[in-house]
């Protein structure tokens, strides 16, 4: 999708003055948030276990090439064919000439989020063929013509009535005056027109959550099934995943797999989680003849060689946008790229550039929330402080921010300097705040002041406290 | 080419790739589980995710115990998809279902797979692909069964990919399907909703 991370201020604020929006938002901290916290709890090794992620992709990410090449081999040796794009580009032609080449014309996909970072969709429409995504999510969105809002819930932003009205506009074939209404039916009437695309489907591609070097497989876990069946009924199989994916072993995939599910939705494990490996056998009775794996590196290696290697580590659960303020109160959306939420701040700018998405990193309270939920624990606040630093270094700054800026520095290099300023705004502070304890309205504040009140001073300056105390704990 | 790039460009990233190979952990002693202990603590877990279970004592009671927990859970069926050898020569008569062979049809409303194995610690099944299980079983028709040997249910994942080691050396089926509980989806509204686009429910019979 074609990023617009560049007006991400007028964005979030769109997203909060949106109640459609908002009302849809509301369900998350009791649904995911809740349902994660419950899982947690009843797993008191989990903590461990979230070392033990973290070392297991350190490590893996520490050996990369060799894990690649040997996962390369055992897929080859199983009958897949490994592909290597170094950009979007080169994966997107991959993928078309594949298409073509089995003279391809219904593509049935299941959710895969660098598909949609690389713009996949787009691109084979624009060479003929028809797309239809599977995960009920990815459907209803692309029907919308829009892109996920979430990881893991791409259709987390819409309500059911939305979905009831876009089924009426989009399926056009059936009873206009049918009964519809809940999710069982709107379920129900979703399942009935994809079965049929399933089963028309010449190509099915699917993302993965882990590659297993030791098997030659793909891993992917959904619960609808959906990848299921894109996998196994059309006759080509094409699974598209970046370099990082790769794991060296079931077992350790497996320490992976019990963080991700849990993390994710507070499941211990989804409905359906799948180890792919090569087309069909001769005595197989189903599954697809050709098995294509393409591996995509666009911006990896970069990330591996930068300052940003740790959130290579990311295993795609959603939990850092499900525990953050920011995502709650603006969605995903207005992030302006696929990946939102915190997650997204760090790794959209490491793939598009800081100019165009400088905004991204300043998208967080710093409250930490993301860090004390990732499961593989990437240290997601000091990487989008990084890239505060480098937006301010190479950044184009306003006049104003640069003078503030500068003023800023010459008092706070001078403790002195700022010390007497500190006691002149705590003594006017103090002496107009008496009446309130707070205000509402200052000069020049006007735009922080808009959603919340300064407290005023309370008669002494932090440094005077700090003297009085012993390093801040009364004596 | 781009293969060479990007290991060069990973090597370049790596200069130090020494690094000790990470040791894999046991399973988390809380997941573990063995014997009758397992067994119970496969059934809480498969019937807390919506999964039927039944016990039976020998396996040619299987036709009739199916039947059984249809006719409970108020579905019909004439016909039922099956493969595997060991359990064609089953008195199906006695069910009044017929067999039909080969991978699953869209229209299928019943299927039997049998599992390799079952975990304890989630309530799963793994389902191994092959002419006796095409894994279209377990994903096209309305109704999933599985039948799963008693000593096949382990506590943990780790004893479960052991077992598949020493059944297919490192060369897997080509698909290996773990499968806890039923199809499913929360993407409308967030309110989770059976049947997405698998099987809308999933019986387990343990023999």
């Amino acid at each position: 999708m074609k990023p617009d991370t560049a007006h991400f201020r007028e964005s979030a604020a769109a997203a909060i003055a949106d109640p459609r929006l908002q009302s849809a938002l509301a369900k998350l901290p009791g649904g995911l948030v809740a349902q994660r916290r419950a899982a947690v709890s009843a797993l008191p090794e989990f903590e461990a276990l979230r070392d033990e992620a973290r070392a297991i992709r350190d490590a893996t990410l520490a050996n990369l090439a060799t894990h690649l090449e040997a996962f390369e081999a055992k897929a080859t040796a199983m009958g897949s064919r490994v592909h290597w794009a170094t950009d979007a580009d080169e994966a997107r032609r991959t993928i078309s000439e594949i298409c073509s080449r089995a003279n391809a014309r219904l593509v049935i996909k299941g959710k895969s989020m660098v598909t949609e970072e690389i713009g996949l969709n787009a691109h084979l429409e624009s060479s003929g063929l028809d797309i239809i995504e599977s995960d009920l999510g990815e459907y209803i969105i692309q029907k919308r013509g829009e892109s996920p809002s979430h990881i893991i819930a791409p259709a987390i932003h819409l309500t059911e009535a939305d979905v009831d009205a876009d089924f009426r506009a989009y399926h056009t074939h059936l009873d206009q005056n049918r009964e519809l209404g809940t999710p069982e039916r709107l379920v129900a009437e979703a399942r009935a027109v994809l079965r049929e695309k399933f089963l028309s489907a010449d190509v099915g591609i699917t993302g993965a959550n882990f590659l297993i070097s030791e098997t030659g497989s793909s891993i992917i876990v959904t619960n609808e099934g959906n990848g299921d069946l894109t996998q196994i009924l059309p006759r080509i199989h094409i699974v598209v995943a970046t370099i990082d994916k790769v794991v060296p072993t079931l077992n350790e995939a497996m320490t992976l797999l019990r963080v991700l599910a849990r993390s994710a939705t507070g499941q211990d494990m989804t409905a359906y989680t799948t180890l792919a490996t090569g087309p069909r056998r001769t005595d197989d009775l189903d599954g697809p003849t050709e098995c294509h794996i393409v591996l995509v590196d666009n911006g990896r290696t970069e990330m591996l060689a930068s300052d940003m290697r740790e959130a290579l580590r990311c295993i795609r659960c959603g939990a850092c946008m499900n525990h953050c303020p920011v995502y709650n109160a603006i969605g995903g959306h207005a992030y302006g790229w696929v990946y939102p939420g915190p997650i997204g701040a760090v790794l959209t700018p490491a793939l598009l550039g800081i100019t165009e998405t400088s905004h991204l990193p300043n998208a967080s309270t710093f409250c930490g929330s993301c860090e004390s939920v990732c499961p593989v624990k990437i240290p997601l606040v000091s990487l989008m402080r990084t890239w505060r630093e480098r937006a301010h270094d190479q950044g184009p700054r306003t006049l104003t921010a640069r003078i503030l800026s500068k003023l800023w520095s010459a008092a706070a290099t001078r403790p002195a300097l700022y010390h007497l300023i500190a006691c002149f705004a705590v003594a006017i502070g103090g002496a107009l705040g008496r009446a309130n304890g707070r205000f509402r309205a200052l000069p020049l504040a006007r735009g922080w002041l808009k959603h919340r009140d300064l407290p005023a001073p309370q008669g002494r300056t932090f440094q005077q406290l700090w003297k009085e105390t012993e390093r801040g704990v009364p004596r | 080419m781009s293969r060479y790039a990007i290991l060069a460009r990973i090597r370049a990233a790596n200069p130090n790739p020494q690094s000790p190979p990470h040791e894999a952990k046991p399973a988390p002693a809380s997941l573990a589980s063995t014997g009758a202990d397992a067994v119970l603590r496969f059934r809480t877990a498969a019937e807390a995710k919506g999964v039927t279970v039944v016990d039976i004592d020998h396996p040619a009671e299987l036709p009739l115990a199916i039947a059984r927990t249809l006719s409970a859970a108020n579905l019909r069926a004439d016909a039922i998809r099956l493969n595997d050898p060991a359990l064609i020569g089953l008195p199906w008569s006695d069910a009044n279902l017929t067999i039909t062979r080969g991978a699953a049809e869209p229209h299928d409303m019943l299927a039997l797979s049998s599992a390799v194995s079952a975990v304890a610690e989630t309530g799963s099944l793994l389902l191994a692909s092959g002419p006796d299980n095409p894994s279209s079983l377990a994903f096209l028709p309305e109704t999933h069964l599985v039948t799963i040997a008693r000593s096949t249910i382990v506590g943990t994942f780790e004893e479960a990919f052991a077992l598949l080691r020493t059944r297919y050396d490192n060369s897997l089926p080509r698909a290996v399907n773990i499968i806890s509980g039923a199809s499913r989806t929360g993407d409308i509204g967030g309110r989770i909703v059976q049947g997405a686009h698998g099987p809308r429910q999933l019986f387990v019979f343990i023999t």
